[in-house]
């Protein structure tokens, strides 16, 4: 009986130990935000289904109560760590503000940058590649917002843009949206089949920029439908 | 409802040797994938039949994916499809992931649409002309659409790295090099490189489509699962496709 109390006692205290190195004085916004950053990490690890409670405390190192204390439910957690990493951005930082700060002036070039900046940040950026294949399997109030709020970005560039193709009878939206599409699954694809597609390995950099001449080679054939080439 | 459901446990007793009826009642029970398993064993063993458990096993496979999507693929999840034990996935197949194999073995999942397609082409390797490409992905393009079980299938494909999911992977892109190998030579020299091209173009024609069905929202402003907005993707496909023939003037 006595090695048995013993035994009860060494992990009780083992915790108590652990908590003081956090700090010396507990601090609500660095355990907030240990668990909101926890979720970027379960999400890497292990996909969309793996989002509990349960495995973004164990992450976080914090007890599941603190969730449910600080955010109510996972998906307000969810969406609090959505708002805070700024997905609907879907170029790399800077690329979409500065083709939308002079909206006058949309050249070919600013529509092949801006597609190539995002090939290249969603082959980076292994989260955002999870929340594009969590788009495509579940439906839920949080991913719908985010995709409704991309398209509000995407309609300012085309409101600008669209008017010259439209003269000539081409649909520059399904175009590009076959092309972003494109390169979307691409990635995807890439990433965790590693298979071929048609052929190309974009996983080998050869390849790689192969898909960054065609959608080159795309956008300057239909500027130059309108008139707009070189 | 659920009087028909209690009434029908114990049919055995009452009516013996309409089984035909019976089995009609108890797939009706089945919709939805509720569990049946506090229920009594349903009248349409009123027979054992292996065979009969084996494929209904091989279904609920497809049943599963449809309505959970892969992560549900679990032996739990399979035995309330069937309303049978979930030991069956062992004893008949050795374990789920040779059950998820001999689902997909047995279902063509290009459904022969465009392996046939393909096929057809390849007898005249010389004579394929740019409407027989645009042609073949616009019925890609409506394959993915109208089946939900490749939908979760190619989904599948970007969340998982399996020995099994490769295998289907690679085996599609071997169907395609024949025809890659049959069409590429009218693009040499014409600085069309026809297969990023039509990598991009099938990679969005999948990405549309889940996108369309999962989250509903519309993409660069375009809702495929308006008929408008299907039909305004076809026409780029084929646009597309007449501008790269021309450019390599085949």
């Amino acid at each position: 009986m006595k090695q048995k109390e013993k035994q009860t006692i060494v992990p009780k205290s083992e915790p108590k130990l652990k908590k003081t190195p956090s700090g010396p004085i507990r601090e609500k916004t660095r355990t907030i935000n240990k668990i909101i950053s926890s979720v970027g990490k379960v999400l890497q690890k292990k996909g969309y289904s793996g989002l509990t409670i349960i495995n973004i405390a164990a992450e976080a190192k914090v007890s599941p109560k603190l969730v449910y204390l600080y955010f109510g439910n996972i998906d307000n957690l969810i969406e609090t760590f959505i708002k805070q990493r700024d997905f609907w951005n879907m170029a790399e930082k800077g690329v979409i503000e500065e083709t939308l700060s002079d909206l006058d002036n949309v050249t070919k070039e600013d529509i092949v940058t801006l597609l190539q900046s995002q090939y290249n940040r969603l082959y980076k950026d292994k989260l955002f590649q999870k929340l594009i294949h969590w788009e495509l399997g579940e439906h839920t109030p949080t991913l719908r917002k985010i995709a409704d709020t991309r398209e509000e970005i995407g309609e300012k560039l085309f409101n600008v843009i669209e008017d010259d193709f439209v003269k000539k009878n081409i649909d520059i939206r399904s175009v590009l949206a076959l092309q972003i599409a494109g390169i979307y699954y691409l990635v995807l694809h890439a990433n965790t089949n590693g298979s071929t597609f048609c052929g190309v390995d974009i996983n080998d950099e050869k390849d790689k920029d192969r898909i960054t001449d065609a959608i080159d080679y795309i956008i300057h054939l239909l500027y130059a439908q309108v008139g707009k080439g070189d | 409802m659920p009087l028909i459901t209690s009434f029908t446990s114990y049919m055995p007793k009452l009516v013996k040797g309409t089984k035909e009826t019976l089995m009609t009642k108890q797939n009706n029970d089945n919709k939805g994938g509720k569990p049946t398993s506090n229920r009594r064993k349903n009248p349409s063993d009123l027979i054992r039949d292996k065979t009969r458990t084996y494929n209904k096993l091989i279904d609920a496979v497809g049943q599963v994916l449809k309505e959970k999507g892969y992560h549900g693929l679990t032996p739990p999840n399979i035995a309330k499809a069937t309303g049978s034990d979930k030991r069956l996935v062992w004893t008949y197949f050795g374990g789920m992931d040779s059950l998820i194999e001999t689902f997909f073995a047995q279902r063509d999942y290009w459904k022969g649409s465009s392996r046939d397609f393909i096929a057809d082409l390849l007898k005249h390797p010389d004579q394929i002309k740019q409407d027989d490409i645009s042609a073949l992905l616009n019925n890609q393009f409506d394959t993915v659409l109208n089946d939900v079980v490749l939908q979760k299938l190619i989904h599948w494909e970007l969340g998982e790295n399996k020995s099994l999911l490769r295998k289907i992977a690679d085996e599609r892109e071997e169907i395609g090099e024949k025809l890659f190998n049959a069409i590429e030579p009218d693009f040499e020299n014409s600085g069309v490189d026809l297969r990023a091209i039509l990598a991009v173009a099938i990679g969005g024609i999948y990405y549309l489509s889940l996108h369309a069905k999962t989250n509903g929202s519309t993409f660069c402003g375009i809702d495929i699962n308006e008929e408008e907005g299907k039909k305004r993707i076809e026409n780029v496909i084929r646009y597309m496709v007449d501008t790269f023939y021309e450019k390599a003037k085949v």
